[in-house]
């Protein structure tokens, strides 16, 4: 049963916790795991075609966090390097995408998702036209605004944690956002769609 | 301050929400397996690569080419590998005694001998390849092969993405389906089970569907033949039943094609 993912504002790491990875005690990958699983999962299947594929990812993501603690100087820094190094190894891997960098959602990855049996209920992503117009509508984005969507909505990250990962100063992070998603909205628009139609 | 929120409230929220549906979706609480392999990698950080464990993959999903994915290798076949790090599957089953694992990566060539056969499952795009004795195949990615010569079976996974099958005299491209390639006497040979094929060369192409075959011959553009199968050949099905009864002690998976 898929649980509750991890809030996009909570932080993974205590200072405890982060103090006794830093030191090299293995005890330490449990809680940041546990926080950050679901999340890591559902990104890298973004960019991979099979939920192994997924779980392999997320297993390389946490052993290369691992074997290089000595680098992260934070416990803010551990999400943005999950995630990045995340998108790149899931890229490595999926070369049915390596060469477009662009996401997809597919129908099999909601498969155990049960629609309400309410037909009024926006059905958003669980409907394949509006889940196929929205993977377009993203795709269509530059490759840095893409980058920027899919980091925030589906890896959880907060406006400091985007301005680490992409290497932006924090303080134009939500005027881009702004402005990827007036694109978002045309585009669906233009598809008769509306990016309302995936409010819960 | 910093304001939290981008200029679009509505679309922001509906994004996020999107976004903890697919969260929920595609991700879980890590299983006992996955943690307990972590737990293994983060003990032992000298370890070279770790083979992927294709018989847990195999116990856990339910389809046959899905699940095909087991520990593997062969005696009678030969396979080297040249040396390039993208992984693009794995060899899930072969007929003989079982040597030791083998990830195949682009570059790969896979060739059975004599007496001998194999199952591949490529990653990401779902698709085994059943090999039979004669077949030599080259792996160019997860969703291409290289025949050069031989036959071999494919299954490929509906809304899997395009795969494509190349021969010295064309290529064969495909969505979905389950079909046959025969590279012999200098011509390629096609028969159709499930789904539409494509066969092309240089700007002509013609489809074939269930139950159809066609060729791309020596020379001239790819023809369509009326006859072919609607399931895949009996020395495919053997292989596939092996790996059946192997690994599945209970009884069928899901259906094979």
């Amino acid at each position: 049963m898929p649980s509750t993912p991890d809030s996009p504002g909570a932080s993974p790491v205590t200072a405890e916790v982060f103090a006794l990875f830093r030191a090299g005690d293995p005890a330490a990958m449990r809680p940041i795991v546990a926080a950050t699983f679901p999340r890591l999962l559902g990104f890298a299947r973004l960019f991979v075609a099979s939920r192994e594929v997924a779980e392999e990812v997320a297993q390389e993501a946490y052993v290369a966090l691992w074997q290089q603690r000595a680098q992260i100087t934070g416990a803010e820094s551990i999400r943005p390097w999950l995630f990045t190094f995340a998108k790149r190894r899931a890229i490595r891997v999926s070369s049915r995408r390596a060469a477009t960098n662009e996401v997809a959602f597919d129908a099999d990855a909601l498969e155990h998702v049960a629609p309400a049996v309410d037909g009024t209920q926006r059905r958003g992503l669980l409907d394949a036209q509006a889940r196929r117009a929205l993977e377009e509508a993203i795709n269509a984005l530059g490759p840095r605004d893409r980058e920027l969507v899919s980091l925030r909505y589906f890896a959880g990250l907060q406006h400091k944690e985007l301005a680490d990962a992409l290497s932006m100063p924090i303080g134009s992070v939500g005027v881009t956002l702004g402005r990827a998603l007036e694109k978002l909205r045309q585009h669906l628009e233009g598809r008769g769609l509306s990016l309302e139609d995936f409010l819960p | 301050m910093t304001h939290d929120l981008p200029f679009d409230d509505t679309a922001d929220r509906a994004l996020r929400h999107a976004g903890d549906l697919w969260a929920a979706a595609a991700g879980e609480a890590p299983s006992a397996d996955f943690l307990a392999r972590l737990d293994a990698r983060i003990a032992e950080p000298a370890a070279p690569a770790r083979v992927l464990d294709l018989g847990a993959m195999l116990r856990r999903a339910p389809a046959l080419w899905a699940a095909a994915a087991a520990l593997l290798v062969v005696a009678g076949l030969a396979l080297w590998n040249a040396g390039q790090p993208e992984r693009v599957g794995a060899l899930a089953f072969a007929k003989g005694s079982v040597e030791a694992p083998v990830e195949l990566r682009t570059g790969t060539r896979l060739a059975a001998g004599a007496d001998s056969g194999a199952i591949a499952m490529l990653d990401g795009q779902r698709i085994a390849l059943t090999l039979n004795e004669q077949s030599a195949v080259a792996f160019a990615g997860d969703d291409r092969v290289r025949l050069d010569s031989g036959e071999a079976w494919f299954d490929v996974r509906p809304n899997s993405g395009r795969f494509v099958v190349e021969t010295a005299q064309g290529t064969v491209t495909v969505k979905g389906t389950s079909f046959g390639v025969r590279v012999a006497s200098g011509a390629t040979e096609v028969t159709v089970a499930s789904g539409i094929v494509e066969l092309s060369r240089g700007g002509e192409s013609v489809d074939l569907r269930a139950g159809e075959a066609g060729e791309i011959p020596a020379e001239g553009p790819p023809i369509r033949r009326a006859t072919g199968a609607t399931e895949p050949p009996a020395w495919a099905r053997g292989l596939q039943s092996q790996l059946v009864s192997r690994y599945y002690p209970s009884g069928q998976p899901g259906a094979g094609s």
